[in-house]
């Protein structure tokens, strides 16, 4: 609610008055008016666009910039594992922190794979390696 | 958009001229209230009219023009004051004038207030001035200067409230 102080309000009004206000000079709207014309007419007009395909190559940079962004973001909040991210929702984490916890889900599986795939590989140099020792009387005929 | 009888900002000199008389007063007033400084305000009226001028085919009626008026003569003024830092008021505004109409009170104290009017921020004193000068309802003003009713009244209230105390410190200073 604006307050009401009709004294400070009408005293204002009389600081304000429009006859305080110093008169333009007589030919202001005549001189406006013809600088006006003047300047629309040195205006450069704008050319009606000439047929061509090259005016969709920036809405197209656009479009696949923000995709790309978009793209990002969605995998940099756990939207590639959702079901995770539902998973911890369901826990009760916030939405931050379920993209988070799904994000380190991830990651424990990737690190998991990799030992594995290690473990897999180191297996069988060992295994290989055994068959070519010497002290492994039988071995070496397979 | 132009109305049946004819556009509302006609694209012809002469009819421009008569639109810019019609209207050259209001614009002026608050550029002149706001800026304080004669030729400023009538750059700025014309500048504002120029403008009119490019975008009179997106003027639909006479009540629009008046808006857009109002509306473009307070930006341009927020942007000018933007621009610089804010001068002294001139000394014709700080005297007591006696050409005021009668019945207006003390020309000494329209003095006084004219001067705690100069000293209150930009964009309050804007709405002032388009409340107290200008006579337009708290939606207008959100319009004109594309800000939320809600802001329009706590800046009307609040400066009013810094009005009120000034006011009184003053008068109290002038009895002691």
């Amino acid at each position: 609610m604006t307050p009401s102080d009709p004294k400070l309000e009408a005293a204002i009004r009389a600081a304000l008055d429009a006859g305080t206000t110093p008169d333009l000079p007589a030919d202001f709207a005549q001189r406006t008016a013809a600088r006006a014309v003047r300047a629309a007419a040195a205006a450069p007009q704008r050319q009606p666009r000439r047929g061509g395909w090259r005016w969709w190559l920036a809405p197209a940079a656009a479009a696949i910039l923000l995709a790309g962004v978009g793209l990002r973001r969605f995998e940099h909040r756990g939207g590639a594992e959702p079901a995770a991210r539902y998973a911890a929702a369901e826990r009760g984490a916030s939405p931050r922190n379920a993209a988070r916890q799904a994000r380190v889900r991830e990651l424990r599986y990737a690190v998991a794979v990799t030992q594995r795939e290690l473990t897999e590989i180191t297996g069988a140099a060992v295994r290989r390696a055994m068959q070519n020792t010497p002290h492994s009387p039988g071995r070496n005929q397979l | 958009m132009q109305d049946a009888d004819g556009p509302a900002v006609p694209g012809d000199e002469q009819g421009f001229a008569a639109v810019v008389r019609k209207h050259q007063d209001m614009v002026h007033a608050i550029a002149w209230h706001f800026l304080h400084d004669y030729a400023a305000a009538e750059d700025v009226a014309q500048d504002v009219f120029l403008s009119l001028y490019a975008h009179r085919d997106e003027i639909a009626s006479p009540q629009h023009l008046v808006n857009w008026l109002r509306q473009v003569a307070s930006r341009k003024c927020l942007d000018r004051r933007r621009r610089r830092t804010p001068e002294p008021l001139p000394a014709e505004l700080t005297a007591p004038d006696s050409a005021g109409p009668a019945g207006m009170g003390d020309p000494w104290q329209k003095a006084r207030l004219r001067r705690l009017l100069a000293q209150v921020p930009a964009q309050p004193r804007m709405v002032l001035l388009l409340r107290y000068q200008q006579e337009l309802g708290i939606e207008e003003i959100a319009a004109a200067l594309a800000m939320p009713a809600a802001t329009v009244r706590s800046h009307l209230r609040r400066s009013l409230a810094r009005l009120r105390r000034q006011w009184r410190k003053a008068a109290q200073g002038a009895r002691s």
